[in-house]
């Protein structure tokens, strides 16, 4: 907290200074500066989304990580996230630039190391207090209200998980953020979750079109959030139609019903004034899957590396940006840098959203 | 003169950059903007990174955010040799083999000698509560024999064979089932099931097999078997880390080989020390080879590598080897006649 609350005030200090300096300027250089910048800030075009990573280099990292993690026991486990992450990040590239990870090791493990004194806390009060002190009937109401804690840690640890990546990952410098709460999350759930138990699974299809709206709209890039404007009855449509050929084909169509769906929630995101488009479709996703296994199953696992960088290669290639974006308008926001414990989290109940 | 090399500039506030060119003195690096004016950035000042090794070599400077320089040309990573980790082919494939070896090194060697280590420091209580919980969750429906003829003659034999400075107080039981065997479990339980009672020749061959299972109480061999399990359970949960069915599956299949082979080790130990309890307890060890020679006939014919136990004649073997080294055991008689009747008989209830 401390060291936040530092970066915090550094950053102020930052921030003044240049303001105070931008004052000192006169009008006149100000304004040639900001033409200058103005015509190569004002991006127009379409720029796809691309992954640059290479299997070997991807296979060293894998077989470094194996090491180390063996070696220790698995306490290396965070640290070798953290290099992943970096990598896998660090290879994917918009435009002209690579995005970036800037999370590390040591906070993953701290996030760990909290994760599981909470487990372990809540183990001893029931294996330690309250089954000794309870009889039966009343540790199934016990059983019910630990059921209910995990679900609750497992909410915490989705929002947790989005807060900590976003606050890590940067593109020229700047940061995403996720301004979603645990309680707005939370109530958006469980509200889903009735409407759909109430609605026989019909209102679903518009509770995952609330959810993403929810999910993208809190997320911001710099100080300017993204925006989703998908409709419940479109997403109620493409989910029947699926569900009803799901149903035909024997399970084959949820492939194209998944990817319909990525690609209506990815062509309805939109920055500024730029908008995602998806070119994500079914037959390429199945086919893609399907060598990704194969990779795996004919060497073994060896060429696990070389499965994955295919397999982003593929899926990043599907998305494009297209519109105007000016970079000189996106300005890093208040840094307010979110902690580890959602990732540990996630990593405990593998729950990514 | 120092070479110049064009870098891109972000101020970390923007995510606009500005074109500028980089000189490197020495370890420090000088950047010149496009309106002439110039910074230096200070060695000790700035980190380096790179997130591929095909990718833009990333300087950045100060607390967050920071100021970043962006420089593509691959020449300028030169300067940096001690800030950049180097990734030399040769290295990775040494790592890869050396891998490739601690795993089965690990789960050969490591483990359980580890356990055996670990199993040591377990205190006898915690033992004991483990082997009944053990006994309880496999022989919940037990029935235990106790006819008032049979369960003195029984604890008679027991306690000629618990050595004197025993940390462990043996509980034996004769269970009611035609199994030909019988098991021990950590702290001290020993369950005997009838059918070995009913095949045994002599009290004195049912010495032998008491006195191996008491020896795998003693030594803990339960208690390191479990530790054993856990560790390797544990070692896979890490190897499996990322969710790969194919990879567990073979796993599976190497942790089952292993295990089986680790406690055939166990076996042929406990064969050896039981010799030393029946020795000392002055019973005759020949008759464990005729037990022997019972329990091979009553023993399944799965293929060696798929037992638990060694191959009998290879014990058998073993234990005549063992024998004829200490030809001069003295030996007496562990019961009467009448008394190892009704040992035999403890199942049958005489009123």
């Amino acid at each position: 907290m401390s060291k936040d609350d530092k970066e915090k005030v550094e950053f102020n200090e930052l921030l003044s200074r240049q303001e105070l300096k931008d004052s000192e300027n006169t009008q006149e250089e100000a304004q040639q500066t900001a033409e200058v910048e103005a015509e190569r800030s004002l991006l127009e075009g379409s720029w796809p989304l691309s992954f640059e990573g290479e299997g070997g280099e991807l296979f060293g990292i894998l077989i470094k990580n194996l090491f180390l993690n063996i070696l220790t026991l698995g306490i290396y486990y965070p640290w070798a996230k953290a290099t992943q992450l970096r990598f896998y990040y660090g290879s994917s590239r918009i435009h002209d630039s690579d995005f970036q990870f800037h999370g590390t090791g040591a906070e993953m493990f701290i996030g760990l190391l909290k994760v599981f004194g909470v487990l372990l806390i809540l183990d001893f009060i029931y294996e330690g207090i309250l089954a000794g002190v309870f009889e039966e009937g009343m540790l199934f109401f016990i059983g019910f209200l630990y059921f209910l804690i995990f679900m609750l840690l497992m909410l915490f640890a989705s929002v947790g998980v989005r807060r900590y990546r976003m606050s890590r990952t940067s593109w020229r410098g700047i940061r995403f953020r996720f301004l979603g709460t645990f309680k707005d999350t939370g109530i958006l759930i469980v509200k889903g979750w009735l409407l759909t138990l109430l609605s026989l699974g019909f209102y679903y299809p518009y509770y995952l079109n609330r959810f993403q709206e929810y999910w993208i709209s809190t997320t911001t890039f710099g100080n300017i959030a993204f925006s989703y404007d998908g409709e419940g009855k479109e997403v109620f449509r493409i989910w029947l139609k699926g569900m009803l050929l799901t149903v035909l084909t024997f399970g084959l169509y949820s492939f194209w019903l998944r990817a319909n769906l990525q690609r209506y929630f990815w062509s309805h995101t939109s920055y500024a004034q730029a908008s995602i488009v998806s070119r994500l479709y079914g037959g390429r996703w199945l086919k893609e899957s399907l060598i990704f296994l194969l990779i795996m199953i004919l060497t073994l696992g060896m060429g696990r590396a070389w499965a994955i960088v295919r397999y982003k290669k593929f899926y990043l290639g599907t998305l494009c940006l297209e519109g105007i974006i000016d970079l000189a308008a996106i300005k890093q926001a208040e840094a307010k840098l979110s902690n580890a414990t959602g990732e540990g989290m996630a990593d405990y109940f593998d729950v990514e959203m | 003169m120092p070479q110049v090399f064009k870098a891109r500039f972000f101020d970390g506030r923007t995510a606009t950059h500005q074109n500028v060119d980089v000189h490197l003195q020495r370890q420090d690096v000088k950047i010149e903007f496009e309106d002439g004016t110039s910074r230096i950035w200070e060695n000790e000042k700035f980190r380096v990174l790179q997130d591929r090794s095909q990718g833009p070599l990333r300087l950045e400077y100060g607390a967050f955010p920071p100021e970043i320089l962006e420089v593509e040309d691959p020449k300028f990573s030169e300067g940096f040799g001690n800030k950049i980790s180097g990734k030399s082919p040769l290295k990775l494939w040494g790592l890869a083999l050396l891998t490739v070896l601690l795993v089965p090194a690990t789960i050969y060697w490591a483990l359980p000698l580890a356990s055996g280590l670990v199993a040591k420091f377990v205190p006898v209580s915690i033992e004991k509560q483990l082997g009944q919980y053990v006994i309880n969750e496999l022989f919940a429906e037990r029935k235990i024999c106790e006819s008032t003829a049979g369960k003195p003659a029984l604890e008679k034999l027991v306690s000629r064979l618990t050595p004197a400075d025993s940390t462990y107080e043996f509980q034996v039981e004769v269970i009611d089932s035609t199994l030909v065997n019988a098991i021990a479990f950590p702290g001290g339980s020993i369950l005997i099931f009838r059918g070995l009672l009913e095949k045994s020749p002599s009290a004195e061959a049912l010495s032998g097999v008491l006195a191996h299972e008491m020896q795998h109480v003693l030594q803990r061999h339960g208690t390191e078997n479990l530790l054993n399990q856990a560790a390797l359970f544990g070692v896979f949960k890490l190897l499996t880390v990322e969710e790969n069915a194919i990879a567990e599956t073979l796993f599976a299949g190497v942790q089952v080989l292993s295990l089986l082979k680790y406690t055939r080790a166990l076996e042929l130990e406990a064969d050896s020390s039981a010799l030393q309890l029946l020795s000392q307890a002055e019973i005759n060890p020949e008759e464990m080879l005729t037990m022997f020679k019972v329990l091979q006939n009553n023993s399944s014919s799965l293929p060696d590598v798929l037992l638990s136990h060694p191959d009998m004649s290879f014990r058998l073997q073993k234990l005549k080897e063992l024998i004829e080294l200490e030809a001069d055991y003295e030996s007496k008689p562990v019961l009467s006649a009448k008394s190892w009747k009704d040992l035999q008989n403890i199942c049958q209830i005489v009123n």
